[in-house]
């Protein structure tokens, strides 16, 4: 399913036109892809944010009683990360793969949890390679049987006919940390003794 | 304190505009973000730190994303005026507004706000708490 967002198209380019466009509440963008030009674009930066609440990755760009479907490239923030500067739409078609980070949700809690160690989770997107209707809002990755210094890696995550993990094989995902041994309490007791 | 320098003495130079970089959580889960611009020094730093490890007691990483690169020199006290450029008396990091400062990762997110509650106690300039954006 996609989220419509009208946008308009502006003429007037660079960093002192698009401080312009968001004085006037607006966030410049730019829209690509598909071998055709690049668009100058401006919309809501109300509807934008209401994009990003939902957990749809398509967008039905609306502009001129046309609709064109894209996926966000890239967002730019500020300097504080609240507020959306600038923002990269790639053109898509239904009937063309492409390749999205998709989120991984770890379920469960480790076995070697209770002997002491560490869950670390090293990556929390994968690479999905598949077609616009087909991508997956999560994958779902069970961790409770892993055991102290046990790890999960791409290959461990299963297939799917829908999509494709595009990241390399052996990449891990999430290990079991041994427990530390009395680094950090000596630390702390050194800091105490004093 | 840096490990190797190539020059022992520096100005003081001005802080100027906010962070481009430095500015999102990349390590952890959450951090603490300077909302002001300011020298922190390597006791400030590492006081954070130690706030840190006694209130977690092992669980978690913290992550320090600032260093004390800069030397600030003063001159001893009842010294007449002159003789030149005091010698280096500590190390600072200079912090725009936006830099993340510490961050953390592997616990709950109520811990991780007391720590960095913690923390933002022990710096001279005002922070405040931010989690990983994802994108």
């Amino acid at each position: 399913m996609s989220v419509p967002l009208s946008i308009k198209q502006r003429s007037l380019i660079g960093s002192n036109a698009c401080k312009r466009v968001r004085q006037s509440g607006d966030v410049p963008g730019v829209l690509y892809g598909e071998k055709k030009e690049s668009l100058h674009i401006q919309f809501s930066n109300e509807d934008f944010v209401t994009y990003q609440r939902q957990k749809d990755r398509i967008l039905a760009l609306q502009m001129d009683g046309k609709e064109q479907e894209a996926i966000v490239q890239k967002v730019q923030y500020d300097s504080f990360g609240d507020e959306v500067v600038h923002v990269d739409f790639l053109r898509i078609s239904s009937d063309k793969e492409i390749t999205v980070p998709v989120e991984l949700d770890f379920k469960g809690t480790p076995k070697g949890i209770q002997f002491g160690g560490a869950t670390n989770i090293r990556l929390k997107k994968v690479n999905v390679t598949c077609l616009p209707s087909d991508i997956p809002k999560s994958i779902t990755v069970d961790i409770s049987g892993l055991d102290i210094s046990e790890q999960l890696r791409v290959k461990d995550l299963g297939s799917s006919d829908k999509y494709k993990v595009a990241n390399h094989s052996e990449t891990m995902l999430v290990i079991v940390r041994p427990p530390r041994k009395a680094k950090g309490k000596t630390a702390a007791e050194g800091e105490e003794e004093k | 304190m840096p490990k190797r320098q190539k020059y022992r003495k520096s100005q003081r130079g001005k802080i100027r505009g906010k962070a481009n970089k430095g500015n999102t959580v990349a390590f952890g889960e959450y951090g603490l973000q300077s909302t002001q611009a300011g020298w922190i020094n390597s006791r400030q730093i590492e006081a954070g730190r130690i706030t840190s490890a006694h209130f977690l007691k092992g669980s978690g990483k913290v992550h320090i994303r600032i260093f004390p690169h800069k030397t600030v020199t003063a001159t001893p006290q009842e010294t007449r005026m002159g003789k030149g450029k005091g010698e280096p008396e500590y190390y600072v990091a200079c912090v725009k507004p936006g830099t993340v400062l510490y961050e953390i990762g592997g616990v709950p997110k109520e811990v991780a706000k007391q720590v960095m509650n913690r923390i933002s106690h022990k710096m001279p300039v005002r922070c405040r708490f931010v989690e990983r954006r994802e994108e």
